[in-house]
C-alpha cells in the first residue's frame, strides 16, 4: 500500500521548489551577460516550472488539511451543539420562573371565584405557555452565528424578560386604584 | 409560620449560605473567550488569500505575454483551499461565541419579580402574603437559583473545555498551518516571479532611463506590499498561537475556573494578545 504524504510534508517539498526555484532564478539574473538567449529563455522557463510546483504544493497541502483535522472539527462541533443546548436551558430557566408566575396568578383567580379574572389569568398563561415552546426567536443558535461577519451578535440575558412582572404591577395598580 | 430556630430551618440556612458562598462568577472563561474571539476575527480582516494569489499569478502572466484581455484563470484548486481554510476558522468562531455566550455573567441574572407580583397580588383563599416577606422569598430565589445555575454551567465549561482542548488546538494549528506555512508560501512564490519579470523588463532593449526608474519604482512597491502582506499573516499566525496558550490554560485550571489564580494566568495571555491584536490594526491601515 503506497504511502500518503501529509500536509506538512507536502508544504515542506514546497519549500523545497520553492528554494531550489530561487537558486535558478538567482543564477539567471546573476549570469544575464554570460548566458545566450536560448539559456537564459530555457533557464526561466525551468524557473517557471518550480514557481509552478512550488505553488501547487502549497495550494494542495492547504486543501488537504481538512482531512487530517477533520476528527477533529466534529469534535467541536459536537461540543459547540453541547454549548449552545446548555445556553439555551439555562435561557428556559426564566422562562420556567415566567409560567410559573402566570400559574400562580391563575390559581389567585380561582381562589377568588372571579370569571373575569380567571379568563385573563388563563390566557397570560397560555401567553407564557405559547412563548416557551417558541424558544429559537429569542435566542439565535450558535450554529447560526458562524455565517454572520463580525462579533455583533448580543447575548440576550433572561433578566431582560419583565413581561409578565410588568403587567402583574399593572394589575396591582389597577386594584389599589378600586379599592380606593 | 417558618421559625429560624427549628433544626430544619437552621438546616435550611446553613445549606443557602454554603451555596451562596459558592456563588461565583466565570469570568476567566468570559474574558478569555471575548478577546479571542476577538482576535480570531481579525481573519476577516486578511488582505491575502489563495484565489488571490491565483489572480495575481495570470496577471504576471498576462504581462509576460502581453496579451491587453486577461484569459481564463482556472483558480479551482485556489477556491477549494480558501473554502476549506473558511471553514476552520467559522468553526472556531462558533466555538469561542459559544463560550462566550455561556460564561456571560448575565446570563443567570433571573428574574422573580413576575411570581413575587402575582404572590403579592393574589388571595389564596384565607391566606394573603405579607408583600415584604415576598420580596425577601423574590431576593433568596434570585441568588440561590444564580448560585446553582453558575454552579451547573460552571460544571458544564470545564467539562466542554477539557473535553475540547486536544481537538479545539489541533484545529486552531491546522489555521495557523494554512495561513503561516501555506499562503505565506504563495506569497513568496509571487515575489520570485515578480522579480524574474521586472529583470526581464528592466533589462530589455531599447528602454529609456525615465522607464527604468518607473520599473524600480514599481518593483519596490510590489515587494512591500507582499512584505506586509507576510507580516500581516505571521501575525496573525502569532495571535493563533496565543489563543491556543490561553485555552491551554482555561485547560489546565479547569476545575477551578473561578479562582484568582486562573484569572491571572489568563489575564497575562490576553494581555499579549490586545498586543498582537493593536498592531494587526496598525498594520491594516497601511495595506
Amino acid at each position: 500500500m503506497a504511502a500518503k504524504l501529509t500536509s506538512k510534508q507536502i508544504t515542506e517539498l514546497g519549500d523545497e521548489f520553492l528554494a531550489i526555484g530561487k537558486n535558478v532564478g538567482d543564477y539567471r539574473l546573476n549570469n544575464r551577460e554570460k548566458l545566450s538567449e536560448e539559456e537564459n529563455k530555457s533557464l526561466k522557463t525551468y524557473h517557471r516550472s518550480l514557481i509552478d510546483r512550488a505553488d501547487e504544493l502549497y495550494t494542495t497541502s492547504a486543501a488537504l488539511v481538512m482531512d487530517e483535522v477533520d476528527a477533529s472539527m466534529n469534535t467541536i462541533k459536537g461540543i459547540t451543539t453541547e454549548i449552545d443546548k446548555v445556553y439555551k436551558k439555562l435561557l428556559n430557566v426564566q422562562k420556567a420562573i415566567d409560567i410559573a408566575a402566570a400559574a400562580v396568578n391563575l390559581a389567585a383567580a380561582i381562589f377568588t371565584m372571579k370569571p373575569a379574572a380567571i379568563g385573563k389569568s388563563v390566557l397570560k398563561l397560555v401567553d407564557a405557555v405559547k412563548e416557551d415552546a417558541a424558544p429559537k426567536s429569542k435566542s439565535a443558535p450558535v450554529s447560526k452565528s458562524i455565517s454572520t461577519k463580525g462579533s455583533g451578535k448580543k447575548i440576550t440575558p433572561a433578566k431582560k424578560k419583565k413581561t409578565p412582572a410588568k403587567k402583574a404591577k399593572a394589575v396591582k395598580k389597577k386594584t389599589k386604584t378600586k379599592s380606593k | 409560620m417558618l421559625s429560624v430556630k427549628t433544626p430544619h430551618s437552621i438546616g435550611l440556612l446553613f445549606f443557602v449560605v454554603m451555596l451562596l458562598g459558592s456563588c461565583a462568577t466565570i469570568k476567566p472563561v468570559n474574558k478569555y473567550s471575548t478577546e479571542s474571539l476577538e482576535g480570531l476575527q481579525n481573519f476577516e480582516q486578511l488582505t491575502y488569500s489563495f484565489v488571490q494569489a491565483c489572480n495575481d499569478k495570470c496577471l504576471v502572466d498576462q504581462l509576460e505575454k502581453k496579451e491587453l484581455f486577461k484569459a481564463d484563470c482556472a483558480c479551482g484548486p485556489e477556491e477549494r483551499a480558501d473554502s476549506v481554510t473558511l471553514s476552520i476558522y467559522l468553526l472556531l468562531k462558533s466555538y469561542l461565541e459559544g463560550l462566550k455566550q455561556l460564561s456571560a455573567s448575565d446570563l443567570t441574572n433571573y428574574s422573580y419579580e413576575g411570581l413575587t407580583g402575582a404572590l403579592t397580588q393574589g388571595k389564596f383563599g384565607s391566606l394573603t402574603l405579607n408583600e415584604k416577606h415576598v420580596n425577601a422569598f423574590g431576593k433568596l430565589s434570585t441568588s440561590i437559583t444564580k448560585a446553582i445555575t453558575d454552579r451547573y454551567r460552571h460544571k458544564k465549561l470545564a467539562l466542554f473545555i477539557g473535553d475540547g482542548n486536544d481537538a479545539f488546538n489541533t484545529t486552531l494549528d491546522a489555521l495557523h498551518f494554512n495561513l503561516e506555512s501555506n499562503l505565506s508560501g504563495r506569497l513568496d512564490t509571487r515575489k520570485e516571479l515578480l522579480r524574474s519579470y521586472m529583470f526581464d523588463l528592466f533589462n530589455a532593449k531599447d528602454i529609456s532611463e525615465y522607464e527604468k526608474k518607473k520599473i524600480i519604482e514599481e518593483h519596490n512597491a510590489q515587494i512591500a506590499d507582499i512584505e506586509q502582506r507576510k507580516k500581516q499573516l505571521a501575525l496573525y499566525s502569532k495571535s493563533l498561537k496565543v489563543i491556543a496558550e490561553g485555552h491551554q490554560q482555561l485547560y489546565n485550571n479547569r476545575n477551578n475556573l473561578t479562582d484568582k489564580k486562573t484569572m491571572k494566568e489568563v489575564s497575562a495571555v490576553i494581555s499579549e494578545l490586545e498586543a498582537i491584536v493593536t498592531a494587526l490594526k496598525t498594520l491594516k491601515n497601511k495595506l
